[in-house]
C-alpha cells in the first residue's frame, strides 16, 4: 500500500511537471514506463483501496459479530446454569488456547503470541468468573497467586514472549498485594523465584520486553522490602550507588558485547529512571533524611560496591566508544554517594536530579539511543517542574527559581546543539 | 508439533486449576456441615469478581470471656483460629467458645484480626456473597433490618464454604450446577 501510494503521487507529480513545462514529454514517458506505466499505477492503487476496503469490511464484521456474542452472553448470563456457565468459560480459554496451538503450528508468530497473551489473561479472568459463579470465597492475594504461576508456566512451556511479560506483570501485582505482610517470608522468595526463573526465559527467548518488566518487577520488590524491613540508611546508599554502578555495566556491554541481547539500552534507562525517582525522594525528604543520618555515621563505604562496578566497567571499556560516559557514570555514583550518605540538604540532590537527565539526554544524542535521549529530555522537564513546586514560597523564591531554570534551560539548550545530535 | 503439545498441555493446566477450585468447593458442599450464623453487610463491587454483598458474620466479633476459652495467651494477630459453634434455639448457630488449634466438634476457621478490650475481632473467609448488582442491594437492605442468615458447609478442618443465605426466614440455596 505504502508504495503504490508513493506511485500515485509521483504519477501524479510528473504530470504536474509536464503540464508546467518543467519535465519534457520523453522523459516523462521513460519514468512513466519506470513506474510501470501511468495508468497501472492508480489502477493498482484501486485494487489495493478496494483490497483495504474488504478488510476493513471483514474485521468491523468480526468486531461486530464478537460484540454481540458477548452482550448476548452476558444479557443471558444470570439465567444460564452455572455448568452452562463453567463450559462457556472453559470453552472460551480453549478457544484462545487452541488458536495459539493452531498459530503456531502454521507459523504465524504474531497471531500466535497475541492469542497466547489473550489466553493467559483469559485464564485469570476464567479463575475470577468461576469464583463468582459458585461464590467461592477467597482473598484477591491468592487468585493473584494462581494466575500469576499458571501463566509463568503457560509462558514457559508454550514459549510465548507476551505471555511472559503478563506473568512478569502478574508477579509484581501478587508482591503489591501483599505488601503488609511483615518483614521477609516465603512470598519474597517465591517473589524472587518467579521473576529469576522469568529472567532465564527473558534471556533465553530474547524477550526484550519481558526482560525490563522483570527489572521493574525487582524494583518494585525492592522497594517494597525497604518500606516493610525499616532498613538502615547504609542499605539506601548501596542501592542509590549500584543503580549508576549498574548502569555503567549495562553501557559497556551495550557498546561491547552485548551480553543482554541489545536490551542494555532500555536497561540503562530503566536504571537512570530509578536512580531519577530516588534522588528525587531525598530531595523531597531531604530533611527527614538527614536528620536520620544523624545518627548514621560512616557511610560513605557502602557507595563502594557501586564504585566498584563502575570502575569494572570503565576499565573494561577503556579502548571503546563510550569511554567518556563510563567515566560520567563514575563521577555520578560518587556524587550519588555523596549526596546520600551524607546530610547535604535539598539542593546538591537538586543538582543531581536535573545533571543525571541532561547525562541521559547527551548520552542517547551521541549514541544515537533515541529512548534513552527522550527519557532524559522527560526527566529533565520533570525535574523543572518538582524543583519548582517545592521552592514556591521558599527562600529560594520563585522569582529566583525562575532564573536558575531559565540559565539552565540556556545552558541545556547550548549542550543540546553541541552534544544532542551527536 | 511438540509446541503444539505443550501448548495444549498448558490448556489443560490452567483448566485443570480452574475446575479444582471448582470441585473442591463442590466437595464441601456436598459433605460439610451445616451450620446458619447471622450476618451483616456494607458495600458491593469488585474490580474482577462484579457485584456481591460484603457479608460480615455476628461471629466476627467474639467476647473473650466465654466459656471453653484458651489456655494461655492468644495467639498473634494474623495467626489462625477457630471459633467453636453450637446451634441456638432459632436454629441460628452460636459462638461458644474459641480455639487456637483445630478443636473436636463443630467449629470454623478464621484469622485473629485483633484484641481491644474484651473483644477478639476475627476475619473469615465467607465474606462475600456474589450477585447481580439487583439481587446484592435487595440482600443489602435485607441486612440492613438483620433479617438475614448465611447457611454455610464446614468441613473437619473448619474451612467454610457458602451453601445459601436466609432472607426474612426464606432459605435461598445455591445450586451447584
Amino acid at each position: 500500500m505504502k508504495f503504490a501510494v508513493r506511485r500515485d503521487h509521483l504519477a501524479r507529480a510528473l504530470d504536474d511537471w509536464q503540464a508546467r513545462g518543467l519535465l519534457a514529454s520523453d522523459v516523462a514517458d521513460r519514468l512513466r514506463a519506470d513506474l510501470g506505466s501511468a495508468n497501472s499505477g492508480s489502477a493498482e492503487l484501486a485494487a489495493a483501496s478496494e483490497t483495504n476496503f474488504a478488510r476493513f469490511a471483514l474485521m468491523a464484521g468480526a468486531v461486530c459479530l464478537g460484540l454481540g456474542a458477548i452482550s448476548f452472553v452476558a444479557a443471558n448470563w444470570d439465567v444460564m446454569a452455572r455448568g452452562v456457565r463453567l463450559i462457556l468459560v472453559l470453552g472460551v480459554l480453549w478457544l484462545a488456547w487452541g488458536g495459539a496451538g493452531l498459530a503456531a503450528w502454521r507459523g504465524w508468530s504474531t497471531r500466535f503470541e497475541a492469542l497466547a497473551m489473550l489466553a493467559t489473561l483469559l485464564f485469570g479472568a476464567a479463575m475470577a468468573l468461576v469464583s463468582q459463579i459458585f461464590q467461592i470465597q477467597g482473598e484477591i492475594d491468592a487468585l493473584l497467586f494462581l494466575w500469576a504461576a499458571g501463566a509463568l508456566t503457560g509462558a514457559l512451556l508454550a514459549r510465548a514472549r507476551g505471555a511472559l511479560a503478563v506473568a512478569v506483570l502478574l508477579i509484581a501485582a501478587w508482591d503489591i498485594s501483599g505488601f503488609d505482610r511483615g518483614g521477609l517470608d516465603a512470598q519474597d522468595a517465591l517473589v524472587l523465584g518467579g521473576l529469576a526463573v522469568a529472567a532465564c526465559g527473558a534471556w533465553a527467548w530474547r524477550a526484550g520486553f519481558a526482560g525490563r518488566l522483570v527489572l521493574v518487577g525487582l524494583f518494585v520488590w525492592a522497594i517494597g522490602v525497604l518500606l516493610r524491613l525499616d532498613v538502615s540508611p547504609a542499605a539506601v546508599v548501596l542501592g542509590m550507588t549500584l543503580l549508576p554502578g549498574a548502569g555503567a555495566v549495562l553501557l559497556w556491554s551495550w557498546a561491547g558485547p552485548r551480553h543482554l541481547h541489545g536490551v542494555e539500552a532500555e536497561a540503562l534507562g530503566e536504571a537512570l529512571a530509578v536512580l531519577w525517582i530516588g534522588l528525587l525522594a531525598l530531595f523531597l525528604l531531604a530533611a527527614e533524611w538527614d536528620y536520620g543520618l544523624g545518627e548514621a555515621r560512616g557511610l560513605l563505604p557502602a557507595a563502594l560496591p557501586g564504585m566498584a562496578l563502575a570502575t569494572v566497567a570503565l576499565w573494561l571499556g577503556r579502548d571503546g566508544p563510550v569511554r567518556y560516559d563510563l567515566w560520567v557514570a563514575l563521577v555520578v555514583v560518587v556524587l550519588t554517594g555523596l549526596v546520600t550518605a551524607l546530610p547535604a540538604g535539598p539542593w546538591p540532590r537538586a543538582a543531581l536530579i536535573l545533571a543525571v537527565p541532561v547525562w541521559a539526554v547527551r548520552m542517547g544524542g551521541r549514541h544515537g539511543l533515541t529512548g534513552l535521549r527522550r527519557l532524559g529530555m522527560l526527566g529533565f522537564g520533570a525535574a523543572l517542574l518538582m524543583i519548582y513546586l517545592q521552592t514556591v514560597g521558599s527562600l529560594l523564591g520563585t522569582a529566583g527559581f525562575y532564573a536558575g531554570a531559565g540559565a539552565l534551560l540556556i545552558a541545556a539548550a547550548w549542550g543540546w546543539r553541541r552534544w544532542g545530535r551527536g | 508439533m511438540m509446541r503444539v503439545a505443550l501448548i495444549l498441555l498448558v490448556a489443560l493446566l490452567h483448566s485443570a486449576v480452574v475446575l479444582w477450585g471448582v470441585l473442591d468447593h463442590a466437595r464441601l458442599i456436598r459433605s460439610g456441615t451445616e451450620v446458619v450464623l447471622k450476618a451483616t453487610a456494607v458495600d458491593p463491587r469488585d474490580l474482577l469478581r462484579g457485584h456481591y454483598a460484603t457479608l460480615r458474620l455476628a461471629i466476627s466479633e467474639v467476647p473473650r470471656g466465654l466459656p471453653g476459652m484458651l489456655p494461655g495467651a492468644l495467639p498473634l494477630a494474623g495467626s489462625p483460629i477457630w471459633v467453636i459453634l453450637a446451634p441456638g434455639a432459632d436454629g441460628v448457630w452460636q459462638a461458644t467458645g474459641i480455639a487456637a488449634a483445630d478443636p473436636d466438634g463443630v467449629a470454623i476457621r478464621g484469622q485473629l484480626l485483633s484484641e481491644y478490650g474484651d473483644t477478639l475481632s476475627i476475619e473469615f473467609d465467607i465474606a462475600r456473597y456474589y450477585a447481580p448488582r439487583d439481587r446484592a442491594l435487595v440482600l443489602e437492605d435485607a441486612m440492613r433490618r438483620d433479617s438475614v442468615a448465611v447457611i454455610l458447609a464446614l468441613g473437619p478442618d473448619g474451612q467454610a464454604a457458602l451453601r445459601g443465605v436466609v432472607i426474612d426466614g426464606v432459605r435461598h440455596m445455591e445450586t451447584l450446577f
